[in-house]
């Protein structure tokens, strides 16, 4: 198979033509993904300034409670999001800092 | 790590389980050289994914991590991760397997696992890993203890930014790969393919998985495991801890109208173990188990049901058959008590388990000739006298292919298996 990486001539049309073929994949996926950063950068900024429970963050963003929970469990994995104590039967929840190396999701840009 | 070309080995095991590994280890240790083919990245089976295991409360990935590294390094192995057996078939004394290498669009000679990749990517996917209740990466390693630990990209959710490979320190990704055929040819083989779970979405009676704050025992495992998606229990529905968990046996098993009558013989085990587990991560929740009968019937097992019922956990003789949504979250069960009062009582509770039956993983039809028995379970020849032989020769079967079976007769039965491998090559 030829070299193609991504940072030569040669890789970077290879890597059109396979963007090509995966059109409607790629269209769908890139849907998702801007959806999920409105969501996730609703949640950061809801957390800016105060620590808020799974049930307040929903009523703060507007987004499906089992939503919130989502994101917060993976925002957490990745060190974006910290617990913090528990107020009555749930967790609150405060920003915590990504890891290195990882950008801010809000940063990013698909194409 | 094995090359993806045609090679030779005295045995092939199929399903890089528990089964799969102890019957894998037990060949190579005779000095025989082994293939294990696993469909998933990773070997390390259903085990790997456990929290702790029943009746003794180890710690399941501390005792299959070290059974993963051991037939990782051992010389006589040969690891084939992520890939299909297509077909087997017998041609004169050689088994030949049709493998097909499914892309990774990773050259696992190059990753090292280092994740930079992962932590570029901009893509959030449900995490089958952690029961869908946290998000993957498009590229990801599916798991912190995985073997190997190399990246694979889903090219559903891919969106080929290009950051993944502009990151890799190693320039191990490639979006072109393609799948791969090859062929591996042995003198015997070991069926070591296990179970899955019953469909949720089989039981309407039981939500079909719509339900919220409905989950599998599956799930409940990730919940309770140190590393799970919360790194504590919560309901997925809101994120509540919560005080009143009910387990619902027999969901699927026993069931003509699934076509499961069959018990799964590990069910009421592992809902006694995960009870006992969340009587200990939340002392004060109210936990109940729906159940028919306990078949308590392995080694400790009894007193290990005795030791539940002493903790506190409420064991209610009655079948569950309804489940609805209730308020806040809740889940109504309505169900036929046995109990002294009897009749059709309703119980609400904020969370609730399936305890779902186990189903083969694979099926042989189209790919060799094994049989099946009437419950689809790989058919064993002589099930009293030498339960691992099939009905091909030189082709033995350990651990769930065979039929519902814990871990403990899993890894007796792959011995067993490794032992009639062992001896039919040694008159090959």
């Amino acid at each position: 198979m030829p070299d193609k990486t991504v940072e030569n001539e040669a890789g970077k049309e290879a890597l059109k033509k396979l963007r090509a073929t995966r059109k409607d994949q790629i269209a769908a996926a890139t849907s998702r993904v801007k959806e999920q950063r409105r969501e996730v950068k609703a949640i950061k900024e809801s957390l800016a300034d105060s620590e808020l429970t799974v049930p307040e963050l929903a009523a703060a963003t507007g987004l499906p409670v089992d939503q919130v929970l989502w994101y917060v469990a993976t925002l957490k994995k990745y060190g974006e999001i910290l617990e913090g104590p528990k107020a009555g039967s749930y967790f609150r929840y405060r920003l915590g800092q990504p890891p290195a190396g990882e950008p801010e999701a809000e940063q990013e840009s698909t194409n | 790590m094995g090359s993806r070309q045609n090679r030779r080995f005295d045995a092939l095991v199929l399903g890089g389980g528990i089964a799969g590994l102890e019957a894998a280890l037990n060949l190579a240790e005779q000095n025989f050289a082994v293939a294990v083919v696993e469909k998933d990245a990773s070997i390390g089976g259903k085990m790997i994914r456990l929290s702790k295991v029943f009746p003794t409360l180890d710690c399941s990935s501390c005792i299959t991590t070290p059974k993963m590294a051991a037939a990782a390094h051992h010389p006589n192995i040969a690891l084939f991760t992520y890939c299909e057996m297509q077909t087997l078939e017998r041609r004169g004394e050689d088994l030949v397997a049709g493998i097909l290498q499914k892309s990774r669009y990773v050259d696992v000679e190059k990753c090292i696992g280092c994740r930079q990749c992962e932590y570029q990517c901009p893509v959030l996917v449900p995490d089958a890993e952690q029961g869908g209740f946290a998000a993957r990466k498009a590229i990801y390693i599916p798991f912190s203890n995985a073997i190997p630990q190399k990246a694979l990209i889903d090219t559903d959710n891919c969106i080929l930014c290009g950051r993944c490979a502009k990151v890799c320190p190693t320039q191990a990704v490639n979006y072109f790969e393609q799948p791969e055929e090859f062929h591996l040819t042995a003198a015997a083989a070991v069926i070591a393919t296990g179970f899955e779970a019953i469909p949720l979405e089989d039981k309407v009676q039981y939500g079909q998985g719509r339900i919220p704050n409905v989950i599998t025992a599956l799930q409940m495992e990730r919940l309770l495991a140190p590393h799970g998606p919360y790194n504590r229990v919560l309901r997925p529905y809101d994120g509540m801890e919560p005080d009143s968990i009910a387990f619902i046996q027999c969901a699927g098993s026993r069931d003509q109208s699934l076509g499961v009558p069959y018990c799964s013989r590990v069910c009421c085990m592992y809902a006694i173990k995960e009870a006992m587990l969340l009587s200990g991560a939340l002392p004060l929740a109210d936990i109940a188990i729906y159940y028919m009968d306990i078949r308590a019937f392995g080694k400790g097992y009894e007193q290990f049901y005795q030791t539940a019922q002493a903790m506190g956990v409420n064991f209610v003789k009655g079948k569950a058959a309804y489940l609805d949504p209730g308020e806040n979250g809740a889940v109504r069960v309505r169900y036929e008590s046995q109990e002294a009062t009897g009749g059709v009582q309703v119980a609400e509770h904020d969370l609730v388990v399936l305890s779902l039956g186990l189903v083969p993983a694979w099926d042989p039809q189209g790919r060799c000739l094994l049989s099946t028995g009437g419950d689809k379970f790989i058919k064993t020849v002589k099930p009293k006298t030498a339960p691992t032989l099939t009905d091909l020769e030189g082709v033995f079967v350990a651990g769930a292919a065979a039929g519902p079976k814990d871990i403990v007769d899993s890894i007796a039965e792959a011995g067993a298996a490794a032992m009639e491998a062992s001896r039919y090559l040694s008159k090959q």
